[in-house]
């Protein structure tokens, strides 16, 4: 290649990175002032090196090109780490509840993919970044949110004990429940497992699980807050009580009759729906918490404390 | 990677000579120059500047309302010209004063003890 071929190439791969308005003008003036730069530098004829390396201190095409029309990110800068968070999280909880509902193998029903979920947060987040970008004023002022404290709410606790104490005595006999609730009109005894389900390796696990979840709360109640240790394990337990119900019903052969089958699967499908967006709420949560203030003083004032210990040590003798 | 002592010092120099670039251009642009004569101009002033920062810099200036051009042919190949404009003589003021305050205020700070 001669050097103004090298030149016009470089050019050409500038402008190609430039928006279209742009192009021609930009192209035309930066072909004379390279031109002009390697014969100004390397008097006389200068050859195919002395133009790559006239071009190549340029810099990329790309990086000149952003420097002529500054870039743009359909994903602002500020909110990349919220949409990873967001994609993350969000992904696992549709991926979970698409699963429930295939498990349910009902054609009635459907749910959007963990694709589709994806590309309308992608939208979702390009154009609100668009609208913003177009006109700062749109951008609502920044507002105070409840502040998440380490105390635990005592109503949250107690509901979580209550609902996993009703949701075992269902869970473990469905049939006498529904003959209390009802007075004995709708027949539970006809509401029975399957003795495949009977079995302990089946029947066992949710019960234990939220036995544990009530351990966990009566912890929390006890010591009076939540500890990053007790949060993961409540965060924990519910991960695998979702897995748990999503492996029942992949399974089948819950109850003995097919239609009451029916009925609970979608009972089950809907509750372990709800407990994978709540366990993404609290893991959303958990990784956005920080130290809160009287955690700090303390920590500071075991900084200080374990500082005047070391002082002390290197104290001239008397 | 840690970055060196030296990596540091050099990144917060560019970072004030990047403040006060524009400043620079357009001190050398009541005249009318084209890139390389003005890079030149620049250089032989004290303040060298990289072909690929300068040249866009002009289209941006002009952009935004601070530069004027036009094509122009002496003795030569056409050459893209650039003058203040108007507004950018305005700005070349305003900046002019901001830049001779700061110094002013940063010469206090500097001879005062922290």
């Amino acid at each position: 290649m001669t050097p103004a071929q090298i030149i016009e190439s470089y050019v050409v791969d500038v402008a190609r990175h430039l928006p279209g308005r742009m192009r021609a003008d930009v192209a035309a003036e930066l072909r004379e002032l390279l031109t002009e730069s390697l014969h100004e530098r390397f008097a006389g004829a200068p050859g195919t090196e002395q133009a790559l390396e006239v071009v190549r201190e340029f810099g990329q095409p790309a990086e000149v090109a952003a420097r002529y029309a500054p870039p743009f990110a359909l994903i602002d800068p500020t909110d990349t780490r919220l949409f990873i968070t967001l994609a993350i999280i969000g992904s696992a909880v549709v991926g979970v509840a698409r699963q429930l509902v295939l498990a349910l193998d009902a054609s009635k029903f459907d749910t959007a993919g963990t694709a589709e979920y994806l590309v309308g947060l992608f939208l979702f987040f390009a154009i609100r970044g668009w609208i913003y970008r177009a006109d700062p004023q749109k951008r609502p002022a920044w507002r105070p949110a409840p502040v998440t404290t380490a105390a635990p709410s005592r109503v949250e606790i107690a509901f979580s004990v209550l609902f996993s104490a009703v949701f075992v005595t269902i869970y473990l006999a469905p049939g006498a429940v529904l003959d209390f609730v009802t007075g004995g009109s709708i027949g539970g005894s006809d509401v029975i497992y399957t003795d495949s389900f009977r079995h302990w390796t089946r029947i066992s696990w949710i019960p234990l699980l939220l036995f544990i979840n009530v351990a966990i709360q009566a912890t929390v109640a006890l010591r009076g807050r939540w500890t990053t240790r007790l949060r993961l394990a409540d965060i924990f337990t519910q991960i695998i009580l979702v897995l748990q119900v999503g492996w029942h019903l992949a399974y089948g052969e819950i109850f003995a009759d097919p239609a009451i089958e029916r009925v609970a699967s979608v009972v089950a499908a809907t509750v372990a729906l709800i407990w994978a967006i709540e366990v993404g709420v609290k893991i959303y949560r958990f990784m956005g918490a920080i130290p809160s203030p009287e955690v700090t003083a303390r920590l500071q004032d075991a900084h200080e404390k374990g500082l005047n210990a070391v002082r002390s040590l290197h104290k001239p003798a008397d | 990677m840690a970055i060196s002592q030296d990596q540091t010092a050099q990144k917060l120099e560019q970072e004030l000579r990047r403040g006060v670039l524009v400043l620079g251009v357009l001190s050398q642009l009541r005249t009318p120059q084209y890139g390389y004569s003005l890079r030149q101009a620049l250089d032989a002033g004290g303040m060298p500047i990289e072909e690929g920062t300068l040249y866009p810099l002009l289209r941006r200036l002009e952009s935004q309302g601070l530069l004027a051009s036009e094509w122009r042919i002496e003795d030569g190949p056409p050459r893209r010209y650039y003058t203040l404009s108007p507004q950018g003589e305005a700005l070349y003021e305003h900046l002019t004063n901001a830049w001779r305050s700061l110094t002013a205020v940063l010469e206090g700070l500097l001879e005062t003890k922290g």
